[in-house]
C-alpha cells in the first residue's frame, strides 16, 4: 500500500529512526529493511530517502560516516544520536496516541476499518 | 541539458593526478562516478541529479557516495538496474528534494559563507557601478583665476607702474638669473651677515653696489610709483618678449616650458604662474641695505634716506599680486628697512636731520602692511585646482575625476615633488589611484563642500587680518578658525584636497603682527628721537610727542594700550607688554624661562610660559650691546 505523500513525512523519519534504533544501516539496507519489516508500507524511493537522511542529519537526529563496504567501495552508514533515540521516544509516545485516539474513534479496529462505522455501536 | 560525464583517460600525469587525487579526490564527484563501474545511463541519472543541484562541490561528493553505493548495493542484491533506475524517481524532483534538504540543514558558519559571498558580490557590483561613474568624470575648466590675479595689477595708468622702468634695466643685468651674484655683500663667503664698513669684505660689498649702481638708480626711481604693474602670465611663452628677458634672462622663451608644461598638466594653470621677480626685491633691498651703510660712510644722509624710501616702495610692489608668499616677501623687505633705521639712528643718532627723520617717520606710518596679505589669490589658486579636478554639474557642485587624482600627485605640481611630496609617481601608486580611486572618490568633499568651506574661511581670514591683534582676541572668528582646524584635522582625509592648500593662516598672522608690531615700535621711536634732537631730552610721556611729533601714539598690539618707552644709560628702548600682558618695565622676554631673540616674539592670548616684555627698539639683537645691527 502506498503512503500518501502528506502520510509518508510524518511518519517516515519515525520509521527510519526506529530501524537505526537497532544498529548502523547504509542507504539500501535502509530501503530494504524498511520494505521488509513494515511489511511494504514504507517502500521509500532513493528520491525520498535521502533527503530525510539529510534532513535528520542536519537537525542532529542522525549522524553518518564514510566505510568501505566489502567490495571496496565506499558507503555512507547511518545511526541514531543520542538527541535521536529521545526524539525517537517522543515520536513514539505520539504515534501511541495517534493509534488509541484513532482506534477510539473506530477507525482502526482489527484491522477492519471498514466495520468501524456503527459496528460497535 | 544533461552535461556528459566524460570518459576516464589515461593519466599524463599519474603521479601529479594520485597526489590531486588523494588530497582533492573527494571533491571530484565527477570521477566518482566515471569510476564507479555503474552502467552509463545510471551515471547519467546520478550526474543529472548532481549537477542540477546547487550545493557546494563538497556536498555533491557526498550526496555520489549515497546514490553511487545505492545502485552498487541494489544490483548486488540481485536488483536489475532497470528496477533500480525505476524506483530512482524523477530525477529533477529528486535533486530538488536533495538540494532543499542540504541547504536547509547547513551549518550557520556555511550560511554565513554564502550570505558574506552574496554580499560581497553585491559590493563589488555596486563598487564596478562607481568605477566606471569615476572614469567617465571630467573636469570642466570654465573660469579664468589669473586674470582674476592680474585685476589689481593693470588696472592703473601706466604712468603708476614700476615696471617699464625695471624691464629693460632688469634684463640687461640678467637680475633674475640665478648668476646674479650678491655673493660679495656678505661675509663668510657669502654664508653671514650683510657686509659693514670696517669688514674685510667691505671694499668687494661696495664694489658690486658700484657696478650696480643704474639698478639701483632704477629701484630708486620705480620705488616711487604706487604699482608694479607687471601682468603674468602661466605660460612664460605668453609674455612680452622684453618683459620675458627681464624674468628669464638667458632662457629662449620658444623652447621655456614651466614643470606642468613638462608634465602636460593644467599648462594654464593659476598655480603653474611662475613668480620669478618676487624674490628679487629681496635681493634689491638688501643691496639698498649695503648702499645705505656705503652712504652713512660717506655722509650722503639724502642717498641713505631715499634707500630707505626705496626699500619700503618695494616692499610695496613685490606684495602686489594677491598671493601670500608675495605678502611675505612684502614683510621680509620691509624688516630690512627696519633694520636700516634702527641700525643708523642707534649708531649715529645725529646722521639724519630732524627733517629726514621726520621724512623717514612718514614713510612708515603709511606702510600699510595688513594690505600686504590677501586671501583672494590663495582662495582664487584654491578654487582654479578644484575646477581642475572635480566635474562641474552646473549647480557648482561635482565629484572629483581621475584627473583631478592625477594632477594632486603629480611632482609637477607646486615644483616641490607633488603635493604629497613623493618624487615620482610609481606605477604601483598609479594603478591604485585607478582602482581605488572610486572610493577616494567617495570618501571626500565634494566640489561643493570644498568650495563653500574655502570661501567661508577664507573670507574669514581677510577680514581677521584687518583687526589688530588685542582685538582679534576677542573676536568671534577666533573661535571659528579653532573650528576649521579641528575639522580639517579630524577628517584629514575628507578634506584632503583643502589640508593640501590651505595656508597656514595663524603662522600668516603672527608675521603680520609681528610686522606691524615692528612698524609701530619704530614710528614711536623715531617720534622719541625727534623729540630729544628738537629738546636736547628725552621726552617724559606720551603728551610730549603727541600731536607735535606723532598725530597719535603708536598702540601697543597686545592690549590696545599705548606703547612704552623708556631710558637706560642714555640709550632709548620702546616696548610692548608681551605675552603675559604685563608691564615687566622693559625686560626683555622669555619663554618657560629662556630668553628669546626680539624678533621671535609669539602671538596668542595671555600664558604664564612667556614672561617679560616685547622690545620693539632697538630690536636688532647686537645693538642692545654694542650698537652694531646683525642681519
Amino acid at each position: 500500500m502506498k503512503l500518501e505523500r502528506e502520510l509518508m513525512r510524518g511518519a517516515g523519519p519515525t520509521a527510519v529512526m526506529q530501524l537505526l534504533a537497532s544498529g548502523e544501516m547504509y542507504g539500501y539496507e535502509i530501503v530494504e529493511s524498511l520494505s521488509k519489516k513494515s511489511k511494504g508500507v514504507f517502500e521509500l524511493g532513493q528520491s525520498t530517502l535521502y533527503p530525510m537522511l539529510y534532513n535528520l542529519e542536519g537537525k542532529g537526529i542522525v549522524s553518518s560516516r564514510q566505510k568501505a563496504g566489502p567490495n571496496g567501495r565506499m558507503r555512507r552508514y547511518y545511526k541514531l544520536t543520542s538527541k535521536g533515540k529521545k526524539k525517537l521516544e517522543t515520536d513514539r509516545a505520539q504515534w501511541v496516541a495517534v493509534v488509541k485516539g484513532l482506534g477510539a474513534l473506530g477507525v482502526t479496529r482489527d484491522g477492519n476499518p471498514g466495520l468501524a462505522w456503527g459496528a460497535n455501536g | 541539458m544533461t552535461r556528459q560525464v566524460e570518459p576516464a583517460v589515461e593519466s599524463l600525469f599519474p603521479t601529479l593526478d594520485s597526489f590531486w587525487q588523494r588530497c582533492f579526490g573527494r571533491l571530484h564527484w565527477e570521477s566518482q562516478v566515471r569510476t564507479s563501474n555503474l552502467p552509463a545511463e545510471v551515471q547519467q541519472i546520478i550526474a543529472s541529479v548532481l549537477q542540477k543541484t546547487k550545493l557546494f562541490r563538497f556536498e555533491k561528493s557526498e550526496v555520489a557516495i549515497d546514490l553511487i553505493a545505492h545502485f552498487q548495493d541494489g544490483h548486488l542484491n540481485g536488483v536489475p538496474y532497470s528496477d533500480l533506475i525505476h524506483e530512482f524517481g524523477n530525477p529533477n524532483v529528486t535533486a530538488q528534494l536533495i538540494q532543499n534538504s542540504k541547504l536547509r540543514n547547513r551549518p550557520m558558519w556555511m550560511k554565513s559563507i554564502k550570505i558574506f559571498g552574496m554580499l560581497f558580490g553585491a559590493v563589488v557590483a555596486c563598487y564596478l557601478c562607481l568605477f566606471f561613474y569615476f572614469h567617465v568624470g571630467k573636469p570642466n575648466v570654465s573660469f579664468d583665476y589669473i586674470t582674476e590675479l592680474n585685476s589689481r595689477s593693470v588696472a592703473f595708468d601706466e604712468s603708476e607702474k614700476a615696471w617699464p622702468i625695471y624691464r629693460d634695466i632688469w634684463a640687461e643685468s640678467e637680475f633674475c638669473s640665478p648668476k646674479f651674484d650678491l655673493t660679495n655683500l656678505f661675509t663668510e663667503q657669502g654664508q653671514g651677515r650683510m657686509a659693514a664698513p670696517g669688514d674685510e669684505c667691505w671694499p668687494a660689498a661696495v664694489a658690486v653696489i658700484n657696478q650696480y649702481k643704474d639698478l639701483l638708480h632704477s629701484f630708486r626711481e620705480g620705488a616711487k610709483l604706487p604699482r608694479l604693474g607687471l601682468e603674468l602670465k602661466s605660460n612664460p611663452k605668453d609674455y612680452d618678449p622684453r618683459d620675458f628677458a627681464a624674468l628669464f634672462p638667458g632662457q629662449d622663451q620658444a623652447d621655456f616650458e614651466t614643470n606642468l608644461q613638462k608634465a602636460g598638466i593644467a599648462e594654464d594653470a593659476l598655480f603653474g604662474v611662475l613668480l620669478p621677480h618676487v624674490s628679487k626685491f629681496r635681493d634689491a633691498a638688501r643691496m639698498l641695505k649695503v648702499d645705505i651703510r656705503h652712504a652713512v660712510e660717506l655722509g650722503d644722509t639724502e642717498r641713505a634716506v631715499e634707500d630707505i624710501e626705496t626699500i619700503f616702495g618695494l616692499a610695496q610692489q613685490a606684495s602686489e599680486s594677491p598671493c601670500l608668499v608675495c605678502g611675505l616677501v612684502g614683510f621680509a623687505v620691509s624688516g630690512l628697512g627696519f633694520d636700516s633705521i634702527e641700525e643708523v639712528i642707534t649708531s649715529d643718532p645725529d646722521f639724519f636731520a630732524g627733517s629726514d627723520l621726520s621724512r623717514i617717520q612718514a614713510t612708515v606710518e603709511n606702510l600699510q602692511p595688513r594690505d600686504w596679505i590677501d586671501y583672494s589669490g590663495e582662495k582664487a589658486s584654491i578654487k582654479d585646482l578644484i575646477q581642475r579636478c572635480y566635474t562641474d554639474n552646473g549647480d557648482g557642485d561635482g565629484r572629483l575625476t581621475p584627473a583631478g587624482l592625477d594632477l594632486l600627485n603629480s611632482p609637477a605640481l607646486i615644483g616641490t615633488g607633488g603635493l604629497n611630496g613623493d618624487d615620482e609617481l610609481s606605477a604601483y601608486r598609479q594603478t591604485a589611484e585607478k582602482v581605488f580611486g572610486p572610493a577616494i572618490m567617495m570618501a571626500s568633499a565634494s566640489r561643493k563642500e570644498l568650495t563653500s568651506k574655502a570661501d567661508y574661511y577664507l573670507d574669514l581670514y581677510n577680514t581677521d587680518k584687518n583687526l589688530p591683534f588685542w582685538a582679534s582676541l576677542t573676536s568671534p572668528s577666533r573661535d571659528e578658525f579653532e573650528r576649521l582646524e579641528k575639522d580639517l584635522t579630524e577628517n584629514a582625509t575628507y578634506y584632503f584636497v583643502l589640508n593640501k592648500m590651505f595656508p597656514a593662516a595663524q603662522t600668516i598672522r603672527i608675521a603680520l603682527d609681528r610686522v606691524v608690531g615692528r612698524q609701530e615700535g619704530i614710528v614711536a621711536a623715531l617720534a622719541i628721537h625727534r623729540f630729544y634732537q628738537a629738546n636736547g631730552s628725552w621726552p617724559e610721556s606720551v603728551d610730549d610727542i603727541a600731536p607735535e611729533f606723532v598725530a597719535e601714539f603708536p598702540q601697543d598690539p597686545f592690549d590696545g594700550s599705548l606703547l612704552k618707552f623708556k631710558y637706560d644709560d642714555d640709550a632709548m628702548f620702546v616696548y610692548s607688554i608681551g605675552r603675559n600682558f604685563e608691564d615687566d618695565g622693559g625686560e626683555d622676554h622669555a619663554e618657560n624661562g629662556i630668553p628669546m631673540p626680539r624678533s621671535q616674539i609669539q602671538f596668542g592670548p595671555k600664558s604664564d610660559k612667556f614672561t617679560g616684555d616685547w622690545i620693539l627698539w632697538p630690536q636688532l639683537e647686537e645693538n642692545a650691546l654694542s650698537g652694531r645691527a646683525i642681519d
